[in-house]
């Protein structure tokens, strides 16, 4: 090798070619930078950029909620029947507010949540045998998780019940007979803070399973999941995952957890919805349980969605 | 014709000697035994005959007590291992794959979202409650897990209830916590 070079050098050296020493040296570092910045730009790379910075700075959430027209009527009713008080959007809103802060909520994504859940009725479900109770439609395996499982999803959540209360007021339950007591699901300030600890735990939940994979994730979209989990059970969402991953593949899927568009179109796909919901259950369940998942999550979306974002809108409904 | 007859003066003196009919004889004999063992070993599980494996784990523990079932447990182990590294259908994949879920999550393939959550949210539960079954201590394991369950398949308590195997895991789980 060094004999070779030897001989190369002479030879410039012999046909006085030592002026082709710069051009070479300066096409190798043109060509390394090239590469460089080539790899710099991988399509990982843009994916993960794309996940982590323009999810964030553009939020896909609408300021204003509800952001579709079919909620605001329902909402204007609500307040003109005084079948919802003043008083009680006035706490539920300041509750929502400051769990939303706290644990990076989308307020318009939990606003209408709690407005689909219950048309922000807190005392929903007290006078029947009901399975779901209160302003987020918990169950007693609700109750249970927040009581005695939070810390497995996220155990600093626990500190918002003691930054909101200045104790930790659990066990929390559905105290029909003490609607005032901070530990009952019927007070408004603690229906709002555990149903924002549920839905984050979801979150918490899926999160996790995507950052084991380092598949990157639009936050907001995860947050559109998070509802779906909240409402028919994190298996549902994951068994949709499962289904979209398999007979896709992998950079679809992640186009899922971070193209609002490809999100929008999955859960409008009532076929995949059925089938992947058939692996959990008979299939007259899976068929109800698939149109009740695509209507909710519909629900939602248009509701918190920023109208900009949405194809079908008004133009008095769009912000300026 | 001319084949014909040469075949048959083959065969004629291939036979004529009782030693090659013997050897022909033991040589059929060893293809089928060896036949019937690879196909033994090779084939996988129905997806009837694998819910049938689970239902018998319902019963293990009242028909033979723990023992039983950590045996019968062992059993299916072997053939959800089976049939997940080689299913012959569809169904039977998700059969196998809705078992592996809730009794053996390790054996779910790394690409499926769910396992991780199994392995975090019942797996060590189950674990547990095996370690000291029939105890107090296992019975609050149970209602653990039962939530965890619920939690992930049906929040809401609608009338789609728990999917079969999850409500199979936990009746079996109930039995072996029963004090």
């Amino acid at each position: 090798m060094k004999n070779r070079l030897k001989t190369l050098l002479n030879s410039i050296r012999r046909k006085n070619l030592y002026f082709l020493l710069p051009s070479l040296a300066v096409i190798l570092i043109s060509t390394g930078l090239t590469a460089l910045v080539w790899v710099a730009l991988s399509p990982g790379d843009l994916r993960h950029s794309f996940s982590t910075e323009v999810g964030q700075k553009f939020s896909l959430f609408a300021k204003n909620y509800p952001a579709n027209g079919k909620f605001q009527k329902e909402l204007v009713e609500l307040k003109n029947t005084r079948t919802l008080k003043e008083i009680d959007e006035l706490e539920i809103q300041r509750a929502l507010i400051a769990s939303s802060e706290y644990l990076r909520i989308p307020p318009a994504l939990f606003w209408c949540l709690l407005f689909q859940e219950s048309r922000l009725n807190h005392l929903e479900g007290i006078e029947s045998e009901k399975s779901t109770l209160g302003l987020g439609q918990f169950s007693r395996f609700g109750f249970q998780e927040i009581n005695h499982e939070t810390n497995h999803f996220s155990p600093s959540s626990i500190n918002l019940l003691t930054l909101m209360f200045g104790r930790d007021i659990r066990p929390v339950e559905a105290k029909k007979k003490d609607l005032l007591s901070p530990s009952s699901y019927f007070s408004i300030p603690t229906a709002v803070t555990t149903s924002a600890i549920y839905l984050n735990n979801r979150y918490e939940q899926l999160s996790k399973l995507l950052e084991k994979r380092s598949i990157p994730y639009n936050p907001d979209i995860l947050w559109l999941f998070s509802a779906m989990a909240y409402n028919k059970g994190s298996r549902s969402v994951m068994s949709l995952w499962n289904a979209v991953y398999k007979k896709k593949g992998a950079q679809q899927f992640t186009l899922l957890v971070n193209d609002f568009d490809v999100f929008r179109k999955t859960i409008e796909d009532s076929t995949l919805l059925t089938k992947s919901l058939k692996r959990i259950w008979g299939d007259k369940t899976a068929i109800a349980y698939s149109q009740e998942l695509k209507s909710h999550a519909r629900n939602i979306t248009s509701c918190a969605i920023s109208p900009l974002l949405q194809p079908t809108r008004s133009l008095t409904e769009v912000e300026p | 014709m001319k084949i014909t007859f040469l075949i048959g003066l083959l065969f004629k003196r291939f036979f004529y000697n009782p030693q090659n009919t013997i050897f022909i004889f033991l040589a059929l004999l060893g293809s089928f035994f060896s036949f019937l063992l690879i196909s033994q070993k090779t084939s996988t599980f129905s997806s009837g005959e694998l819910t049938d494996s689970y239902q018998t784990l319902l019963s293990s523990v009242n028909r033979g007590g723990y023992s039983q079932f950590i045996s019968d447990k062992n059993e299916l182990r072997k053939q959800i291992e089976k049939t997940l590294s080689g299913p012959e259908n569809e169904e039977q994949e998700i059969s196998a794959s809705n078992i592996a879920l809730y009794l053996f999550p390790d054996l779910l393939p790394e690409s499926n979202f769910e396992k991780n959550t199994a392995l975090g949210l019942w797996a060590p539960l189950q674990a547990e409650i095996e370690r000291r079954p029939k105890t107090p201590e296992a019975r609050m394991l149970y209602e653990k897990m039962k939530s965890n369950i619920w939690n992930y398949e049906n929040p809401k308590v609608t009338s789609a209830g728990l999917s079969k195997e999850a409500s199979d895991t936990l009746q079996i789980y109930h039995e072996l916590s029963s004090p």
